[in-house]
């Protein structure tokens, strides 16, 4: 990935929200996954997006409020919000309103360090996003199996809900999903949760999930004779 | 332990660990055999071996919140570079010298005690060392 990470992160004053953070963790991951589906220019490792209310900027003059800043890979835009007009809002709009600021300020950004490709990846990301309505759902490993002549795909997604991740082993034949099983769920915004599964082989009848050595139940072996197909 | 209980509460009858991690196992090993504090202790782990002069640091943004934990060389080079990624009115703290696997361990135990402290898991310039449980050494997955 050319872009390792896109957060954003909500401030009043100097009260970190992390509750939003959180929230909305889902939906810049998203935004990430979007962006590198497109970008193809020099490494970002970090673009960190702020949604600050104007007490931050009082309580701290030296931020540049509505401005980009750039250096060594780190990317941040100086966002502001009114955090009680925010509240207002439903869950829908709310999500509707980061991503329709966070292409705002990506645009701004890249225009600012004049990055092109990131002008280019943003305009792509808002779009695709809003196709999939928002859904920042996705299948963190997957691999194609072959089961007595039936070709399968085996994924393992997370699924972002109100209440936390969840990972989900599903098996699909032909984009129909024939079985599926929660594996584990965690709070928002737990990064390592993303990145502990590494793939998915079929080794002497049994589907094994493989991933991080620290995890205690991986790797996790589900017997195919288990599976009703 | 975590992911065996949930697993359990799912139902999930069918599926079965293939083994154990050795990080497991050696906190299982000091619980059971203590003689005293320091054989309870988990000890932080590092898969660095260099011992060349280093420090960790804390790096906070122009507003006050932690933008990073980090290692650098002694000469600060490293803290300079990631001074100014963090922006403007940037500000931090280092340590004294201490060879370079040491000064990692000082960064995962610093991170660690942030999360446990505040519960924020993300940090706006760091990714890497995840936060771990001062009882098992693994990573924090709540």
């Amino acid at each position: 990935m050319n872009i390792d990470r896109t957060l954003f992160w909500f401030k009043d004053g100097d009260e970190m929200l992390i509750v939003l953070n959180e929230d909305f963790f889902g939906l810049g991951t998203l935004l990430n996954r979007l962006l590198n589906d497109r970008y193809d220019g020099t490494k970002i490792k970090f673009i960190n997006l702020d949604f600050a209310t104007e007490k931050t900027y009082e309580l701290h003059p030296n931020l540049p409020k509505e401005d980009a800043y750039y250096y060594g890979g780190h990317l941040r835009y100086y966002g502001v919000f009114n955090k009680e007009q925010f509240s207002s809002l439903s869950w829908t709009e709310r999500q509707k309103y980061v991503w329709d600021k966070a292409h705002q300020y990506l645009c701004k950004s890249a225009q600012s360090i004049k990055n092109k490709k990131l002008l280019e990846a943003a305009e792509y990301a808002y779009k695709k996003g809003i196709e999939a309505n928002l859904n920042p759902d996705y299948r963190m490993v997957e691999t194609d199996i072959n089961v007595s002549g039936q070709q399968l795909k085996a994924s393992v997604w997370v699924n972002f809900k109100e209440d936390g991740m969840y990972s989900k082993l599903t098996l699909e034949k032909e984009e129909e999903i024939v079985f599926e099983k929660d594996i584990d769920k965690t709070k928002k915004g737990v990064e390592f949760f993303l990145e502990m599964y590494k793939g998915i082989k079929l080794v002497n009848g049994n589907l094994v999930i493989t991933g991080h050595k620290d995890v205690d139940y991986l790797p996790l072996k589900i017997p195919l004779d288990k599976v009703v197909l | 332990m975590h992911y065996k209980l949930f697993l359990r509460q799912k139902g999930v009858g069918a599926f079965t660990k293939v083994s154990a991690t050795s990080k497991v196992a050696t906190a299982t090993q000091a619980a059971k055999g203590a003689t005293g504090f320091a054989d309870d202790a988990i000890r932080l782990t590092t898969s660095s071996k260099s011992l060349a002069p280093s420090r960790t640091y804390s790096i906070f943004d122009g507003s006050g919140q932690l933008y990073k934990f980090g290692v650098t060389d002694a000469n600060l080079v490293r803290y300079g570079q990631s001074l100014r990624q963090a922006g403007p009115g940037a500000y931090g703290k280092y340590s004294s010298i201490m060879p370079k696997n040491q000064a990692h361990i000082m960064e995962k135990y610093l991170r660690s005690l942030h999360y446990n402290s505040t519960g924020q898991y993300a940090l706006p310039g760091t990714k890497i060392p995840y936060p771990v449980n001062f009882n098992t050494g693994l990573p924090i997955i709540p």
